[in-house]
């Protein structure tokens, strides 16, 4: 049995509509990444706020499909996080903005 | 203590995981309320209109279609999460408050930290409810306060959109295993969550099996959930051929979306379904689900009780 090992990052965003508001219950999930990812969706927080955890250093995509609109955003998490940081996963930003 | 590296292996498949004299063991499906249930086609799809099995890969054989490179075959289809493969084939399905659909439920979970997630899962019992661990426990997540059991599940059965066949019920009593709770292995990406009413005899529920690998190769798998991409709450279906399988795991081309963790892959057997595997990740090629091996059916079976 091979225990899975602290995750590379944290993937934290703002969902928004097209005026800029944030948009409160809209689902996000990956849709692509460096490893087999669990097919679960995070629904955003009352201020559209969201957080999914990249279980790998390597580059996700993640989305957003409502019917205020679509989004998606790529991004890298280089796992770079310094190891004496209390093996802290890297903090990584990804807002989407429906349209 | 580290295993001795010259600790001698088999290529049979780990003891204990398939029955012993190779044969099937699996629980029988109940329908519930209402009229029964309607036959399986003929290439073990559910007999939904519009919907058809798309053509699998030419050539019978193992040698007869696009062959995958052999690092597979130890490491695993190609690790890029893209859950829909090529064309969506994906149908939605309107007529939710019927069996076989009202088995799959959709979940809305909240968990340690209060965040709130989706996910799909599937009655076994009248009061048991299979789906993946990440649902009911979330592992390694990095965010604090959120790892541990989830507080909450409130469980739709065949939801359609703002058409409600049954419940809502909020259960709070979940069931899973070291393997994922302490572990986080991918191979033990399984659970349940346990009913504090027996709305299964309403709803019916699915059979679920061990079977072997030749006859896993052999038959379609069903998955039926509730993706995110989707609108709100709504019920898509897809199937395929099986794909490959290893000693915990079963993989399969058909299309999911987060949201649809925790759905059964199911084959059918003239109108009876029968969970094969616990659909738990997306993959480049292929997806992937928990297979339902000896333990994880003895537990099935104990959380069903």
């Amino acid at each position: 049995m091979s225990p899975s090992p602290a995750p590379a990052g944290v993937i934290r965003g703002t969902v928004r509509d097209a005026a800029g508001a944030p948009v409160a219950g809209a689902r996000v999930a990956f849709t692509d990444g460096p490893v087999p990812l669990p097919d679960i969706a995070a629904v955003t927080d009352g201020e559209g706020r969201f957080a999914l955890t990249a279980p790998a250093a390597g580059t996700y995509t993640l989305a957003c499909r409502e019917a205020a609109g679509a989004a998606s955003a790529q991004v890298r998490v280089g796992g770079t996080a310094e190891p004496g940081a209390a093996g802290r996963p890297e903090d990584v930003r990804a807002d989407l903005r429906l349209g | 203590m580290p295993q001795d590296p010259h600790t001698p292996v088999s290529s049979e498949s780990p003891a204990g995981l398939l029955p012993a004299d190779g044969q099937p063991v699996f629980q029988q499906p109940g329908t519930g309320e209402g009229d029964a249930p309607a036959t399986g086609s003929s290439t073990g799809t559910e007999p939904v209109e519009g919907y058809r099995l798309p053509e699998a890969p030419e050539g019978g054989d193992a040698f007869g279609g696009p062959l995958p490179d052999i690092g597979e075959a130890s490491f695993g289809p190609p690790a890029d999460p893209e859950t829909v493969h090529g064309p969506d084939d994906r149908v939605q399905i309107t007529n939710t408050c019927v069996y076989p659909w009202r088995v799959h439920c959709f979940l809305e979970i909240t968990a340690a930290d209060g965040s709130a997630w989706l996910g799909t899962g599937w009655f076994i019992g009248p009061h048991t409810i299979a789906t993946a661990g990440h649902v009911v426990f979330i592992k390694n997540s990095g965010v604090p306060g959120r790892d541990g059991w989830v507080r909450s599940i409130k469980v739709w059965p065949g939801r359609n959109g703002n058409t409600v066949c049954y419940g809502p019920v909020v259960s709070t009593n979940f069931r899973s295993v070291t393997g994922w709770t302490g572990s986080g292995d991918e191979n033990y990406d399984y659970g349940a969550i346990i009913l504090p009413t027996d709305l299964g005899l309403q709803t019916g529920w699915f059979g679920f099996g061990v079977w072997s690998d030749a006859d896993l190769l052999q038959v379609t798998g069903n998955i039926a959930g509730y993706p995110g991409d989707k609108p709100y709450a709504t019920q898509w279906y897809d199937a395929r051929r099986i794909d490959s399988v290893g000693p915990r795991k079963v993989y399969y081309d058909i299309d999911t979306f987060g949201g649809q963790s925790g759905s059964s892959v199911y084959r059918i057997t003239g109108n009876d379904r029968f969970g094969v595997a616990v659909h738990a990740y997306g993959g480049a090629r292929v997806n992937s689900g928990t297979r339902i091996t000896t333990p994880v059916y003895n537990n099935f079976v104990a959380w069903k009780a």
